[in-house]
This record gives C-alpha cells, sequence and structure tokens, in this order.
C-alpha cells in the first residue's frame, strides 16, 4: 500500500497532489462503526438461545413469537433426539425401529422425556416456569403423523405444552 | 484490506499533560485489525440472518372431568382437519343449538392444486365474527400431510390483516391450537 511503486495504470502511487509521499488515512471512524456492529452483533449472536443444525429445514412462519431455552426435541430427516441425544430413526418421515405402545407413544422417547420430568422433580425444580414445555424443532418435510406422535408421547411424559421453532418468514 | 498505514495519533502544542515533550508521530497500522473486524462482521452477519427462529404455542388433548368444550353462547371451538384434498371444517359449542354449529360446517378444497388457506382464513374469520370470543382451535392432520402444512394451517388460523377505514388492523382469529389425531 505504500511506496512510490507504479499501480497497474503506470501511474506513480501514494500521491495525492502530486507529492508523491505516503498517505494516511484516518481509519478512526470506520474502526468505530466496525466495532459497534460487532458488538451489537456479538451480543445478537449470543442471545440466541437456539441452535439448528444437522441440516434441519424449519418451516417458516409469519409467527412474532421469541423463543427461551426450553428441553427440546428435534425431529430431522433422519433420527429424533431430546437435548442432543438420539433416541429413534426416522425414515421416509416416519419413525422406524423404536418400539410404539399400544397408547401411541414412542417408548425410548417416553423414556428420555420421562427421565427428564423426573430429575426435574427430584432437583425440586417441577414447579419453575414452563415446566411442562417443550420446544419441537421439526423438518418441514416430516410426516404429520411422525408429528402427532412425537406430541403424545411428550403429552404423556407430563409435556402438555408444546412450541413449535419456526424461520421467521 | 487496502488503505494500511493506520490513523495518525499526534499531540499539538508541543508537550502532554504531563509536560513531556512530544515524540515523533505515531503513525498506527491497523490494517490487520480491519482484516480481523471485517472477516468476524461478515461471518456475524451472515449467521445472524439464518438463525432467527419463531415459536409457535399449541397443546396435546389432556384427559379432564371437565367438559373443555366452549360454554358460553359466543364461544365456539373450531375444528379443522387438513387433508389431502382441503380443510374440513367444523365448530363445537355446548351453548349452541346443533342447527347453529351445522351451519359452520363447510369442506374447503384444493385451489389449483394447493391447499387453500386464505379461504380457511375467510371461514374462520366469519366464524369470529359470530363468536367474537372463541380462540381455540382442534388441528387434525390427515395421513399424507407434512409438517409444514400445518404451521402453513396454524398460521392461517392464527391470524389476519382487516383493513377499516383506510387503516390496516391485525386480529386475532384462532391463535389457541390443539394438536390432535384421528384414531382409527
Amino acid at each position: 500500500m505504500s511506496g512510490p511503486h507504479k499501480n497497474v495504470f503506470g501511474v506513480r502511487s501514494g500521491g495525492g497532489g502530486g507529492g508523491g509521499g505516503s498517505i494516511s488515512l484516518n481509519l478512526t471512524a470506520l474502526m468505530d462503526i466496525l466495532s459497534n456492529l460487532l458488538f451489537f452483533l456479538l451480543a445478537s449472536y449470543s442471545s440466541q438461545s437456539v441452535e439448528v443444525g444437522n441440516g434441519l429445514k424449519l418451516p417458516s412462519s409469519t409467527s412474532e413469537m421469541a423463543l427461551t431455552p426450553q428441553l427440546t426435541i428435534t425431529v430431522s430427516d433422519n433420527q429424533i433426539d431430546v437435548s442432543g441425544i438420539p433416541v429413534a430413526k426416522i425414515e421416509r418421515g416416519l419413525v422406524v425401529g423404536a418400539p410404539v405402545d399400544d397408547q401411541g407413544k414412542i417408548v425410548p422417547l417416553y423414556d428420555r422425556l420421562h427421565s427428564v420430568k423426573v430429575s426435574r422433580e427430584g432437583a425440586g425444580r417441577a414447579d419453575i416456569a414452563d415446566a411442562d414445555l417443550v420446544l419441537l424443532l421439526a423438518d418441514k418435510g416430516t410426516d404429520a403423523r411422525t408429528i402427532t406422535s412425537v406430541l403424545k408421547t411428550a403429552g404423556h411424559a407430563g409435556f402438555y405444552n408444546v412450541r413449535f421453532g419456526v424461520v421467521s418468514r | 484490506m487496502a488503505g494500511g498505514g493506520g490513523g495518525e495519533v499526534e499531540e499539538e502544542g508541543g508537550g502532554n499533560v504531563f509536560g513531556e515533550e512530544s515524540s515523533a508521530p505515531v503513525e498506527l497500522n491497523l490494517t490487520a485489525l480491519m482484516d480481523i473486524l471485517s472477516n468476524l462482521l461478515f461471518f456475524l452477519l451472515a449467521a445472524f440472518g439464518a438463525t432467527i427462529v419463531m415459536g409457535i404455542n399449541a397443546t396435546v388433548p389432556v384427559q379432564s372431568s371437565s367438559s373443555s368444550l366452549a360454554d358460553t353462547s359466543q364461544t365456539v371451538t373450531a375444528a379443522v382437519s387438513v387433508g389431502t384434498n382441503g380443510f374440513d371444517v367444523s365448530v363445537m359449542g355446548s351453548a349452541q343449538t346443533p342447527e347453529a354449529l351445522d351451519k359452520w360446517r363447510k369442506r374447503i378444497p384444493l385451489r389449483e392444486g394447493i391447499p387453500d388457506y386464505e379461504a380457511l382464513t375467510t371461514h374462520l374469520l366469519a366464524i369470529k365474527q359470530e363468536y367474537p370470543k372463541s380462540d381455540t382451535m382442534i388441528l387434525t392432520p390427515e395421513t399424507g400431510i407434512d409438517y409444514g402444512a400445518m404451521i402453513r394451517t396454524m398460521d392461517a388460523a392464527r391470524e389476519t390483516q382487516v383493513k377499516v377505514a383506510g387503516a390496516t388492523h391485525v386480529i386475532p382469529v384462532f391463535p389457541t391450537v390443539v394438536v390432535s389425531t384421528i384414531i382409527k
């Protein structure tokens, strides 16, 4: 960036006014703006409580309800997991390989949710706000039967309220 | 990043606040810092737009000793079944006559091969205007429906924009959703 070299146009660089000296750019204002933007974005980024991964394609929605951290059930195109722990496999949108009892519960999912419920009660956190709320992040192509099975299972485990995670349209 | 060389810190007047002689002008080379900041900025800008996740509340049916059906004359519960052929809408209430409730039963077929969400919103809004204290919809997805269609149906039922005297108002229609299943 400096020096009396010639630029691509063959013009000697480094000189406004033909002086030939080095240019001193005052970047203070630009640094201010960049720093402000950086801190704002860092703060916003860290306040995002939900991590969407595994190629999950959430449906878009006009909802404007912000999310708060919850127990999260993720239904991707190949598995169901609870807070990152896989509990059942999915093929073509439907649960496979996991036993479903006569009440329609997905047994491994129920066991996992029930153990969370029990451990919360054991820790004296059964009465916390939204104790019966679960966040469901599901791929938009998931069969509705799988969604209703998951909801039914969550309901049996004591999580009667569900919040569907969607991408803001 | 072009433009290195940086800002110049120069004290005027021959001395600083401690009475020391000013030294030669200091030139800070901010090029590397600008590079890092710019990279961070673009990464955060890209990540920020991709992770805006919102929520839609719903509940599952819960067994109860008391009836959860709407029990006032101004309240009904809408039942919307989403199928591959369209929507089936009906209303339930314990304070209305069967004839009054049957009036709102309607099948909304596909329009040009896709679900007619506008017609669903219009019909639910008409129900809401007749029974203004209603807010609960039972959503029943049939076989062959995907999760995206469920969300679109909830969106169509949640609220709508109405123009009154030139001003646009957002009116809640049936924002409370209970997701149910068909028992065979």
